[in-house]
């Protein structure tokens, strides 16, 4: 799973989701560890390979 | 012959000369009848116990011109016996085996298929794919370096197999190494200890070292294998045919922390030690894993049955509103079903009105259902149609 970006999106003060580039496609990601995308994205953020950026 | 229990007695009478050892001809002692009396006792005794048999129990119609029969088997290989329920049970029923003889009443067998989509009928994503990732729905088109194109067929009217009308291609160019199919059945609890049975139809030609690995692999949670219960080749013909493999599933003990990611993991691919590039096809159709050590017929399911189930991990929802000048509006977008986790979204066609794709979003998600938001400018009316796919694939 090839993931070019990913920030987390705020709704009402906190962050409800990401938004990820995965596979070159453009993704809403929920914060739920049983979603495969969010479990990637945590993968690859403890190994150091993904940085999720603050909300705009 | 001495005659020592019911199946010894001759049909004919002149042809009954001795009942357990006792003789009974023509101007036998009279004492001989008292004892002979005995041996025929012993021996209704030892039918109505069970000790000796009978070959068929025939059960006459009112004016015997007809009988239905019971009858064992010609070889019997062990003892049996079989102890109905108590009572008929209720209407519809059907009478099972607890697999030691004990029979019972039970609701008709369904749902015994732990595929879903096993006869590749619901292809929401699409008939074509080429990338790694999900195609006919649940099919994880699986590339792993190699090259391969995986689509829906129809066989032709009247050559269908096993009943289904569609089967998926996976015509590979380049192969490689674990190139293939993967499927994720949820919960690795759906196979329990004991036996169970994986089958599949399926024909096509075979990776450069001869043969697919075909593999089920217990994960509790996350994406490490606890252990493989079944890890079997396959070798496919010009020719469909099916294929069935009943292996053992140990206990759960020693899986730790079982999650919400815990599934039973089917693949089907090119061996891990056959990175050879030659060309191969996969057709299959006909999935099916159960439990227990008998592959029964195919289960098929309705399209509708199919895409119901197909929903629980993809779907697409359109969404279409209307905004007031200045105006901000949120809809609601209800899951046909409550999907297996919060799914990731991804647009299918966005924005498909007259608004800009970042003035509008999903937001809120969870597993039942998710809002679609949209804001229009001070002095403008918007109207927006929207398509999102929405995946909570393991």
């Amino acid at each position: 799973m090839e993931i070019t970006s990913a920030q987390y999106v705020v709704m009402f003060g906190v962050n409800d989701n990401i938004s990820a580039t995965i596979n070159g496609i453009k993704m809403t990601v929920p914060l739920d560890p049983a979603n495969r995308h969010y479990a990637e994205i945590l993968r690859q953020v403890a190994a150091g390979t993904l940085t999720i950026a603050d909300a705009d | 012959m001495s005659k020592d229990k019911l199946t010894d007695y001759d049909a004919t009478a002149s042809g009954n000369l001795d009942v357990g050892g006792v003789s009974v001809a023509e101007g036998m002692l009279p004492s001989g009848v008292n004892n002979a009396i005995r041996e025929q006792m012993s021996h209704l005794k030892d039918f109505a116990s069970g000790t000796t048999g009978i070959d068929v129990l025939s059960l006459a119609d009112d004016d015997a011109s007809h009988s239905i029969k019971l009858q064992a088997p010609s070889a019997v290989t062990a003892d049996t016996t079989f102890t109905l329920p108590d009572g008929d049970g209720a209407s519809g029923q059907t009478m099972i085996t607890d697999g030691a003889g004990t029979l019972s009443w039970a609701a008709p067998y369904g749902n015994r298929n732990l595929i879903i989509n096993g006869a590749m009928q619901v292809a929401q994503r699409g008939t074509s794919f080429t990338a790694s990732g999900f195609s006919l729905d649940r099919w994880y088109h699986q590339l792993s370096g190699g090259t391969s194109t995986t689509t829906q067929e129809t066989f032709a009217l009247g050559s269908e197999v096993a009943g289904c009308s569609k089967y998926l291609k996976q015509a590979t160019s380049t192969g490689n190494d674990y190139c293939g199919l993967v499927y994720k059945v949820e919960d690795v609890k759906s196979i329990h200890q004991g036996k169970a049975t994986f089958s599949f139809y399926a024909k096509g030609t075979n990776p450069a070292g001869g043969s697919y690995t075909v593999r089920i692999g217990r994960i509790n949670t996350g994406t490490t294998f606890f252990d493989t219960p079944l890890n079997s080749t396959v070798t496919l013909t010009s020719s469909w045919q099916r294929f069935v493999y009943t292996f053992d599933v140990a206990s759960f003990s020693g899986m730790g922390t079982i999650d919400n990611t815990s599934h039973v993991y089917i693949s089907i691919h090119q061996p891990a030690s056959d990175a050879g590039t030659a060309a191969w096809e996969l057709n299959l159709t006909g999935v099916q894993l159960e439990l227990g050590e008998q592959a029964t017929p195919f289960e098929h399911r309705s399209y509708a049955d199919e895409l119901a189930r197909c929903e629980r991990y993809y779907v697409q929802q359109y969404a279409q509103t209307q905004t007031p000048a200045g105006g901000y509006m949120i809809v609601p977008i209800y899951f046909p079903t409550t999907m297996r986790a919060t799914p990731t979204v991804s647009a299918v066609s966005a924005g498909s009105g007259n608004i800009a794709a970042g003035n509008q979003g999903i937001s809120g998600l969870n597993s039942k259902g998710a809002n679609f938001q949209v804001q229009s400018s001070a002095n403008s009316n918007y109207v927006i149609n929207r398509i999102d796919a929405y995946s909570a694939e393991l």
